[in-house]
């Protein structure tokens, strides 16, 4: 049965984060232009508002008033519930996550969490993957060349690169099956972190397992359609990939989908690898409400972190071939991470 | 003809650690992340503008002499000299002590113009300059022809900037003389003084083929070892003057 407390946490939780979420991915588009514009030199987008942080607002408002077009040959139901649903997952995935320590309230013990699924990796998985059929409808019922493409090349990277994703998760999960709760609740996984090495390494899984720790980060950027493997969207082959025949706030609900997923992609490897809100020292905060703050902190630097690197990968790494990703996600990460989840598994047993 | 066998060394097949590639892409990463903290190239616009050489070639002037009279004396050479056919002049008389006629028209049609210069050479009279005014708005293209009034206005405005003149061009042209190296034997020698950049960078410096003795036969020329590998073709000593 649920507390009271708990209802309240995360009824406030989810509101807060769906009212946020969306204007989080439009900072985030101008956090990336003007990342990128300082990796290339420039000074990216500076006019509107101070120092140009209104230029979402502009860019949100400038796609809320192009004229919305849908092409007579679309298959128009499947055209129109597309978009929404590369969005949707991206808000739905959030509520698994924790994004700070637990605490006490009025003696009932409270999960900063929208909910503690007992099936949190599974869910997350489950329902992360499900943005893909967004980018699969929508190409396919554009009716058209490009998206086509776009989405044919979304649907098979996927399929290839779920497996190494769902492989490493696996190897967290296995690590975390030593500890007393559900290895599969994301709130059991991060808890397991929070304990040391001799006292000082934090058990943290990216010191736990770094190949894992390798492999999910390399596929996530598959999952998310990020460069290196942009291969839907690819500008310059594919016209903008699936979302070409799209126009003003469905093709932003594209984009923002977009970033949500990077977001959200974010918060999960930090939960699954980096120890979620946990930092080291993090426990001899005396006052819990301070400690809860600091642990939101901590959680928010990691996953801006890694928002971070999606941009800076982005303007490293060139596009991957169409073979090149194959031979990569199928005779690279699928037998590493198959390898890795056995190894992991035999040393569980073996290494009391 | 009996073949001739050429052993190409192939470079050495990458070891274990290099095809891990992570290492390079670190490598990447860092430098992506050196130039966010670089400087920034843009030039901010309407803030700040760009600083032009001397020559640059902008919006025309008519020059006013020491009385504030038109230093033009409508003789048309800069109107047969445009290639662009964008001058037009209409002389009138005067009985001025140093001159007979002056233009009554003298119109450049600046959206023909292809902005050469060739006037500015052709003037007998040093009447004509090119100013670093870049900004040409109008509304219509009848704006955009000049005319006396306008040439007129613009030395006004501009006589105290630097200016392409046409009689003397200033110390650029003879601070940067050209330097006039050796001749060259072969297209690629050629090519080779335009971009004196040669030999191959490797991973192994000693792959790269000594070029000493193509590059022997450029006289004045010397090639050293570069810091980051490869060769580097310099003059040696003092250039010639033809």
């Amino acid at each position: 049965m649920i507390s009271q407390e708990q209802l309240i946490v995360s009824l406030v939780l989810g509101l807060v984060m769906f009212g946020t979420y969306l204007p989080a991915a439009g900072l985030y588009t101008f956090y990336e232009r003007k990342v990128s514009a300082w990796m290339q030199n420039r000074y990216g987008p500076n006019r509107v508002g101070p120092k140009g942080y209104f230029q979402f607002v502009a860019d949100g408002v400038k796609f809320f008033l192009k004229e919305d077009i849908i092409p007579d040959y679309v298959n128009k139901p499947v055209y129109l519930i597309a978009p929404a649903l590369v969005m949707v997952p991206a808000l739905i995935v959030f509520s698994a996550i924790p994004i700070g320590m637990s605490f006490t309230w009025n003696g009932q013990l409270v999960n900063l969490q929208v909910t503690d699924l007992n099936v949190g990796v599974l869910f997350l998985l489950a329902v992360g993957s499900l943005g893909v059929y967004g980018i699969v409808l929508g190409s396919w019922a554009s009716n058209s060349k490009y998206p086509l493409f776009g989405g044919l090349r979304a649907s098979a990277q996927m399929i290839s690169y779920e497996l190494a994703l769902g492989l490493s998760v696996v190897t967290v999960v296995l690590i975390t099956s030593n500890s007393a709760g559900n290895p599969l609740s994301l709130l059991t996984i991060v808890d397991h972190q929070t304990e040391y090495w001799f006292g000082i390494i934090p058990k943290w899984n990216l010191f736990a397992n770094p190949l894992a720790f390798v492999i999910f980060l390399v596929t996530s950027y598959a999952e998310t359609n990020r460069l290196p493997f942009d291969l839907a969207e690819a500008e310059q082959e594919l016209v903008g990939g699936y979302h070409t025949e799209y126009s003003s706030m469905k093709f932003a609900m594209f984009t923002l989908g977009e970033y949500m997923n990077m977001i959200t992609m974010s918060m999960f490897t930090v939960v699954l690898f980096l120890g979620g809100w946990h930092f080291p020292g993090i426990e001899v905060i005396p006052s819990q409400a301070l400690s809860v703050i600091v642990s939101i902190g901590v959680f928010a630097v990691k996953v801006l972190f890694f928002a971070f690197l999606f941009i800076l990968v982005r303007w490293t790494l060139p596009r991957f071939r169409y073979d090149q990703l194959m031979v990569l996600s199928w005779k690279v990460l699928l037998p590493v991470a198959l390898a890795n989840t056995f190894a992991t598994a035999v040393w569980l047993v073996v290494v009391p | 003809m009996a073949a001739r066998t050429v052993l190409v060394k192939r470079p050495e097949k990458l070891t274990w650690w290099e095809r891990l590639y992570l290492p390079a892409i670190l490598d990447g990463l860092r430098l992506t992340l050196k130039h966010m903290f670089g400087e920034r190239v843009t030039v901010q616009y309407p803030d700040e503008e760009k600083v032009f050489p001397p020559i640059y070639r902008g919006v025309h002037r008519l020059n006013k002499d020491d009385l504030g009279r038109i230093k033009c004396v409508a003789c048309e050479m800069c109107a047969a000299a445009c290639p662009a056919h964008c001058i037009t002049i209409k002389a009138q008389e005067v009985d001025w002590p140093d001159r007979d006629k002056i233009p009554k028209i003298f119109e450049i049609d600046e959206l023909k113009c292809i902005f050469c210069g060739w006037c500015i050479e052709a003037c007998p009279e040093d009447a004509i300059h090119m100013t670093q005014h870049y900004r040409l708005v109008a509304r219509t293209r009848e704006d955009m022809i000049f005319g006396l009034d306008k040439l007129l206005a613009i030395y006004d405005e501009t006589k105290d900037q630097p200016a392409l003149r046409g009689v003397d061009f200033g110390d650029f042209r003879t601070a940067r003389k050209r330097e006039i190296g050796p001749d060259a034997e072969s297209p690629s020698d050629v090519q080779r003084m335009a971009y004196p950049v040669v030999g191959v960078v490797t991973r192994d410096k000693r792959l790269a083929p000594a070029p000493t003795e193509h590059l022997s036969k450029l006289e004045g020329f010397e090639v050293k070892r570069h810091e980051k590998g490869g060769y580097r073709l310099s003059r040696r000593g003092e250039t010639r003057e033809r």
